[in-house]
């Protein structure tokens, strides 16, 4: 049995957590990029944390159940029908065979999630489910999904209707309805190479996200950075999250797809526990940048995974 | 064991940086010391990824704990002894300079005032090791190209350029292992394949292996497209 992809929207990819341990080979980990989300929409319908879910952007699709199966969506505020009634994110939703789920307009945010109660048949590739679509594999034929694809599902009740707590979402949404988000940063290994001025406006203006953001990396547009003096770099491994500022003065961040290596000045590091909201900015959004140190940076971390998981237990 | 250093560089990573030249003999460092890494159970462990001149140490941040890594590497790679090059391959790539396939050719030839035989011969003369991998999925940063046919990359990046491509890009040689946008001189393409997506290692070569390019034909690299 299956779900039919009746329209796909922008960019609709299966992704799980990601995958690991291939970045000498210059493959990044690509997975959700709101992993938060991701978990929480997997919750909504008792799965692991692991399964693989839809990742939506900005227009979300239709689609076509062949079967019963539970759904939760989570992430990025959608308005949703099934079967053109509205419907809530956030819950769990039982559809029913021949049912068919489209996702309206959207509200704040950029990426929400959806979870299947049941196994999506897809190939594991060193060893996820997330797609490379830079790469092309990986995911549904390596690709975003396209108008009229099948993809094979085996489904397995969920009895429960489960409810995403409050709490979680408005943590979650916080920033997200101002169209601005503040992300905390560690300092990067050329923090101290920018020029005096550029750390302070780095650390004190706000960014505006470029059009030309994607999976890969987030694009700033302000052209305000510069360094004290010239600086020769040699080519090292990055990371998710890194901050890094090429020649034309505008910082790019690094996101799940980007590129595993990187020669540009690495000026701050988005921490851990914030590398999600990162997902939910849309070109002409706002970004902020809160130095922490990285005890602050795992403290953050610690609290945000002891907060999730009492609510989500 | 060259210098080093160590630093905190995320709240799941570490870095080690050496301050020596990039050479193969630094590599054979480098990558002995991520075998020692990768076997002795640091708390969190998830990666090690090896440069030029560093390694990137990726662990579990809720397992981070900056201090305990940081003693423990440094006690690691004390000693550590350069890896031995008896696994090392050398690879010869098939590479057509047609220039149906080899846009750039004639404007690096021109660039380098040389004929466009004399870059490919100047190409398919050297034996290029391999250093690291990164930048795109399968992509050799490869080392010693011949300083006769360095060439500024160009002005205007290409918004796509096929997998197989292969290009010249100031004192860089390189081949595209997917399609790509890039802005080097393209100057051949090879038929074979640089990423095996089904082979747990997925690349064509691992660092301290050598590439050497071997010109081929239109015919010839036609028949490998069979």
């Amino acid at each position: 049995m299956s779900i039919r992809i009746l329209k796909a929207g922008l960019q609709t990819t299966i992704q799980d957590l990601g995958r690991q341990k291939y970045r000498e080979f210059g493959i990044s980990a690509s997975g959700a990029l709101d992993q938060y989300s991701h978990q929480i929409a997997n919750w909504l319908v008792g799965n692991d944390n692991n399964k693989p879910t839809l990742e939506v952007t900005h227009i979300g699709p239709t689609l076509k159940f062949e079967q019963d199966v539970s759904i939760g969506i989570a992430g990025a505020e959608f308005e949703l029908f099934v079967n053109d009634r509205q419907a809530s994110m956030n819950t769990t939703l039982h559809m029913q065979q021949g049912d068919v789920l489209k996702f309206g307009k959207l509200k704040s945010g950029a990426r929400a999630y959806v979870a299947f109660s049941g196994e999506l048949k897809l190939p594991l590739i060193m060893n996820s489910a997330s797609t490379n679509i830079l790469a092309n594999f990986g995911g549904f034929k390596g690709r975003a999904l396209n108008d009229g694809d099948l993809i094979d599902l085996n489904a397995t009740a969920f009895k429960e209707t489960r409810v995403t707590p409050n709490e979680l979402l408005k943590e979650h949404h916080h920033n997200l309805q101002q169209n601005h988000i503040i992300v905390r940063v560690t300092q990067g290994r050329e923090f101290e190479q920018l020029s005096q001025g550029s750390r302070k406006s780095f650390l004190e203006e706000s960014f505006t996200v470029s059009s030309d953001s994607n999976r890969m990396a987030l694009k700033l547009e302000e052209q305000s950075l510069d360094l004290k003096d010239e600086l020769s770099m040699t080519t090292t491994a990055i990371i998710p999250g890194t901050i890094q500022l090429p020649e034309n003065g505008s910082p790019i961040i690094t996101l799940a797809d980007g590129q595993t290596t990187g020669g540009y000045p690495r000026i701050a590091q988005v921490i851990s526990a914030d590398l999600s909201l990162l997902a939910q900015v849309k070109a002409h959004d706002t970004i902020s940048f809160f130095r922490v140190d990285i005890e602050k940076a795992l403290e953050a971390l610690q609290t945000k995974e002891q907060f999730i998981a009492s609510l989500l237990s | 064991m060259p210098n080093f250093s160590i630093h905190i560089n995320s709240d799941n990573s570490v870095i080690v940086e050496f301050s020596d030249d990039i050479s193969t003999e630094l590599t054979r460092y480098i990558l002995s010391a991520k075998n020692i890494i990768e076997h002795s159970a640091i708390r969190g462990f998830i990666e090690v990824v090896p440069a030029y001149n560093s390694l990137l140490v990726i662990l579990e941040p809720s397992k981070f704990n900056a201090d305990q890594v940081t003693e423990k590497l440094q006690t690691l790679l004390e000693g550590v002894e350069p890896i031995s090059l008896e696994h090392s391959q050398k690879h010869v790539i098939p590479v057509c300079y047609d220039t149906s396939l080899a846009p750039d050719l004639e404007y690096v030839a021109k660039h380098c005032k040389l004929t466009t035989d004399q870059v490919i011969q100047a190409h398919t003369n050297a034996e290029y090791p391999v250093y690291m991998l990164g930048f795109l999925p399968g992509f050799l940063y490869l080392g010693g190209l011949d300083k006769k046919i360095h060439c500024p990359r160009r002005d205007d990046p290409r918004s796509r350029i096929e997998a197989g491509s292969v290009g010249i890009g100031g004192d860089q040689t390189g081949i595209y292992p997917i399609n790509s946008p890039g802005g080097w001189h393209i100057i051949g393409k090879t038929p074979i394949a640089l990423l095996d997506i089904s082979k747990s290692v997925p690349a064509i070569a691992k660092p301290l292996d050598t590439i050497q390019f071997k010109a081929i034909s239109l015919e010839e690299f036609k028949q490998y497209e069979h």
